[in-house]
């Protein structure tokens, strides 16, 4: 029957295909639908992901400041105790996500997380994506050998040598300017192993493949005191600049009510004694000019 | 922001086409390596000698059982931690950390394909051949291995595509493949989506032009190649596309 009426039969196949195709479409939509899960809004105070908990993005590959404890498996640190604080402060409580340090801005600014502590230094490149609280000052400085074997004292001296360093963070970019500034003077270049974790990084100096790791000062001088006698501090503290927790660009309640939970730590002593607890007292914050780092 | 200048200025830049000449060659010589070991595992897995037989299925349990990236890792932190005086780290560099786990671990893969496609050949051929006062070597060479070919081709095909992606998984040791790349320049200027977008452009030229090029492989293996054509020919777009719809023909091999 159906040969008699070849027409019939090419449309109702086309139609099932239309059918088909509109009901994979369907699906397709509903998962999209699904991953995108909206956010309740409250009256009063900041806006949070979940409400009663502020969730932290945190890159937890940067001890003291964040690592994960290898015995409790919870974020650790400065910055975690810091954080949960100042959720305590604000009525809430913290809770911390692990998130790759190259896109952290990036993610704060997709609603990821209500807020960002990871050890980030403030530059004007930054200031454009998101807003800070400054809360600590850290250097950056040089991870190399035991004795120091290649005599490094600067980035100056690592042309043509092999330097690890985190992708996205400051000493990636002063590393280039060396090596641009290497070039320039008619030497190699500095060859750069950049890694997405810190630990990842400073695994590249345990197993001699760079010469030198190029880190914030507190994380050199951290993993100067676990491994005694297996590293040095190549040359001196460098480029201090303050940190800042992260709030996303336009979010006001946030950053007010973060900046004042902080105010209010720095007041009760809570901070100075998470500064001595994780022994970094150089670092402190003493006076903080809130409006040159808000934009 | 989305910045689409970035893509442009990024597209055909001189970093991104070494990032995906890195990419290509490192793929190419992984997957032919991956295939010489493949064959020799294939055969010794058919073998009827124990000694043989054994340690090629446990190969293929190893290197099928065990990620990708973490026989990376094991190769690029984990045997220079064995070998503390430095000597491990500098031969083991990251080019060649990759070369040899993608290596290894498509040789477990390609063993299973060309097993596969060897079987598929009938047992009467190696029968004939024999008969005839071949060598069970030159049997193989002339009678079994060209027929298996074009069995074995097309998941080939699927494993090189695979391939030129699973790349990927050597930016974890700071290998400026194209997602290393497009993750490290990106970073710095918040234009990582950007950079990634090129890179995922690169991605498809490099597979596009490969199935370019295994559909030509599969060509001139075909020995009625007219057949082939003429089939592909009457075949509606719905069909080929999504494997039913509109037909202008029976899609039977006709005319030959």
């Amino acid at each position: 029957m159906l040969s008699t009426f070849p027409k019939a039969g090419t449309r109702r196949r086309q139609l099932s295909l239309l059918v088909t195709s509109m009901s994979m479409l369907a699906v397709l939509m509903l998962l999209l639908a699904a991953c995108g899960g909206s956010t309740p809004a409250s009256n009063n105070g900041p806006d949070l992901i979940t409400p009663g908990v502020l969730t932290v993005g945190s890159d937890t590959t940067y001890p003291p400041q964040e690592y994960i404890d290898t015995t409790t498996h919870q974020a650790a640190g400065f910055d975690v105790d810091l954080i949960s604080a100042i959720a305590n402060k604000m009525g809430l409580k913290a809770q911390v996500v692990t998130a790759k340090f190259d896109s952290i801005i990036s993610s704060l600014a997709a609603r990821r997380f209500d807020v960002v502590i990871s050890a980030v230094s403030i530059t004007s490149d930054r200031q454009k994506q998101a807003d800070f609280v400054p809360y600590f000052n850290a250097g950056e400085s040089l991870l190399v050998q035991n004795g120091n074997p290649k005599g490094i004292k600067s980035t100056a001296d690592l042309c043509g040598m092999d330097v690890g360093v985190q992708n996205g963070t400051i000493e990636q970019t002063d590393l280039q300017t060396a090596s641009d500034a290497c070039k320039k003077a008619g030497k190699p270049e500095i060859n750069m192993t950049v890694l997405q974790d810190q630990t990842a990084v400073i695994q590249l100096l345990q197993t001699n493949r760079v010469v030198a790791t190029y880190q914030d000062s507190p994380v050199t001088d951290y993993y100067l005191k676990q491994n005694p006698g297996r590293f040095e501090v190549g040359g001196s503290v460098v480029n201090a600049a303050p940190e800042g927790i992260v709030i996303r660009k336009g979010d006001t309640a946030m950053l007010n009510a973060v900046q004042s939970a902080f105010n209010a730590l720095k007041v009760d002593g809570t901070y100075r004694s998470l500064i001595s607890k994780w022994g970094l007292t150089n670092e402190a914050i003493t006076t903080i000019d809130r409006r040159t780092y808000v934009a | 922001m989305f910045h689409w200048d970035v893509v442009w200025q990024n597209l055909f830049s001189g970093l991104f086409l070494s990032a995906a000449w890195t990419t290509l060659w490192i793929s190419v010589v992984a997957q032919f390596t991956g295939v010489v070991i493949g064959l020799f595992l294939a055969l010794m897995r058919m073998s009827r000698f124990r000694w043989l037989n054994w340690p090629a299925a446990g190969y293929i349990w190893l290197f099928r059982g065990s990620p990708l990236l973490v026989q990376v890792l094991i190769l690029f932190d984990g045997i220079p931690e064995m070998f503390p005086s430095g000597a491990a780290s500098r031969i083991l560099t990251p080019v060649i950390c990759v070369l040899i786990a993608f290596s290894l671990n498509e040789g477990a893969y390609m063993a299973e394909i060309i097993r596969a496609g060897i079987t598929s050949v009938d047992p009467g051929q190696m029968e004939a051949a024999k008969s005839l006062g071949m060598r069970y070597s030159l049997a193989m060479r002339r009678i079994v291995l060209p027929q298996a070919a074009r069995v074995i081709v097309p998941p080939l095909g699927n494993e090189f595509n695979n391939m030129l992606k699973t790349t990927s998984i050597a930016s974890v040791i700071g290998l400026f493949e194209l997602t290393n790349t497009a993750e490290v320049y990106g970073s710095q200027a918040f234009v990582t989506f950007e950079l990634l977008i090129v890179a995922t452009f690169w991605y498809l030229v490099l597979t596009t032009g490969w199935g370019y090029i295994q559909s030509w492989i599969e060509n001139s293996m075909d020995p009625n190649r007219t057949g082939k054509a003429e089939v592909a020919e009457r075949k509606g777009w719905t069909e080929r596309m999504v494997g039913f719809g509109s037909s202008r023909s029976g899609g039977t091999l006709v005319g030959h």
